[in-house]
């Protein structure tokens, strides 16, 4: 039944009118200026612009670095904050990594993401409470952090991008498996300049299977520990579980590198 | 950005479209596509690193875009049956079968988009991808979850659908 595409609509089957409109609907995408606002937001450069400029758009692109535009994005997500954390704890956490892309598509079939429990052999209980929501994340992360470092320029500009944010711990988790000093070292960043972060879990993850892969058990296992106890409902144990017994990550270089997609 | 095995600006470049559309063909209401997208964006910014080709990254992405568009949905007051655009009367669509000189292209878009809204969700999902996105069977059934004799028959249901409102239109203009 489904050896062999069928031809599509637009390829005369449909009319002219109808091989018209699907060619057209084909063609949208958002307007100039909209894109150029979904890029500032999203922390992409500013495109050049293509023959003319837009002036008008040009007040409200907001740079992406303001922090009041970043502040109120995690307010601004509400649900999504939810999916963000439920999707992105698929990811961050599961090991076996084609497995974090079905959750994705999972998700979204039952359609409350956040209502509905995700597999309990994806997720540790702790999402019932996502991991990622500005307050409460904010909240656990500061008290020690502030005290242990209170003067720290650059956290003071950054601590509410979490575009910036979470770019930098995704540098950091690409050089995991390939460059775990490099990643180690990117998370120090990480710890420097959000220090009330909202991801701070996700980095002590990356940490944790960066000194594993390091062959720095003990300071993998003293991490680990700290974690748990700091974090005790984080959606991130499990993963932290299967770190510290995996076998393959102890012994680097038995394990393939994630093969680039491009 | 470009640490990373796939670049995040790469991918927003050449699916920021195709997100949008999506997202509006899920349902959501054009004043707040710009927020949706950047959310659906964030998501895949975070994702990134893990997602390695095991389909398409367009379906990768679709999925996400659903995901998004349902709970965008559920907060209540977004909630609506059909994108913006499918609740153009049909009426307006039927110029492109008599007039085909220079709004026609506008005639077109609007008839394709009110057909659609003509379809349910799920078959609509389906045409889209398929039709419109051009996506295979194979990857059209891995973006929307479902096997692919199910996505194949909601396509043709689809097809069947919009045919048979094509006939219904032509028919009309005849009598007209």
């Amino acid at each position: 039944m489904t050896e062999g595409e069928l031809k599509r609509l637009a390829d005369g089957g449909g009319g002219p009118e109808l091989s018209a409109g699907i060619a057209l609907a084909r063609d949208e995408g958002p307007s100039a200026e909209q894109r150029a606002r979904l890029r500032a937001k999203l922390g992409l450069p500013v495109e050049a612009p293509a023959g003319k400029s837009e002036p008008s758009s040009a007040s409200s692109v907001e740079p992406p670095a303001s922090s009041a535009a970043m502040k109120s994005l995690l307010a601004k997500l509400g649900v999504s904050a939810a999916i963000l954390a439920v999707a992105g704890t698929a990811y961050w956490t599961w090991l076996p990594r084609q497995a974090a892309p079905r959750a994705l598509n999972e998700a979204p079939r039952a359609e409350p993401v956040s209502a509905r429990p995700p597999p309990a052999a994806l997720i540790a209980p702790a999402t019932a409470e996502p991991a990622l929501r500005a307050e409460p994340a904010r909240s656990r992360a500061m008290p020690r952090r502030e005290a242990k470092k209170p003067a720290e320029p650059a956290s003071e500009v950054a601590a509410a991008d979490p575009t910036a944010e979470l770019t930098l711990l995704r540098r950091a988790r690409s050089h995991v498996r390939s460059a775990p000093a490099r990643a180690l070292a990117l998370v120090a960043e990480h710890e420097q300049r959000f220090a009330s972060g909202v991801l701070a879990e996700e980095r002590e993850v990356i940490a944790i299977e960066a000194l594993l892969l390091s062959g720095e058990r003990a300071a993998a296992e003293a991490r680990a520990a700290a974690f748990t106890a700091r974090y005790p409902q984080s959606a991130h144990l499990r993963r932290v579980r299967v770190l510290l017994s995996d076998p393959d990550v102890s012994d680097q270089g038995s394990r393939v590198p994630a093969t680039p997609t491009r | 950005m470009t640490q990373g095995s796939v670049d995040f600006e790469e991918v927003f470049t050449a699916h920021a479209d195709f997100a949008w559309r999506s997202l509006r063909r899920l349902g959501v209401a054009e004043r707040d596509l710009e927020d949706v997208c950047q959310e659906v964006f964030m998501i895949v910014l975070r994702g990134l690193d893990s997602f390695e080709a095991r389909s398409s990254i367009k379906t990768w992405i679709y999925g996400i875009c659903r995901g998004v568009a349902a709970n965008h949905r559920r907060k209540g007051s977004n909630a609506r049956e059909l994108p913006d655009q499918a609740r153009v009367d049909l009426a307006a669509a039927e110029p492109p079968f008599e007039v085909r000189g220079a709004d026609s292209a506008l005639g077109d878009r609007q008839l394709i988009e009110a057909l659609l809204g003509r379809l349910s969700l799920e078959q609509r999902e389906v045409f889209v991808l398929y039709e419109i996105e051009e996506l295979t069977m194979r990857e059209v059934s891995a973006a929307i979850s479902c096997p692919e004799d199910t996505a194949y028959s909601r396509l043709k249901a689809a097809r069947r659908a919009i045919e048979a409102e094509l006939r219904r239109l032509r028919a009309q203009r005849r009598v007209a």
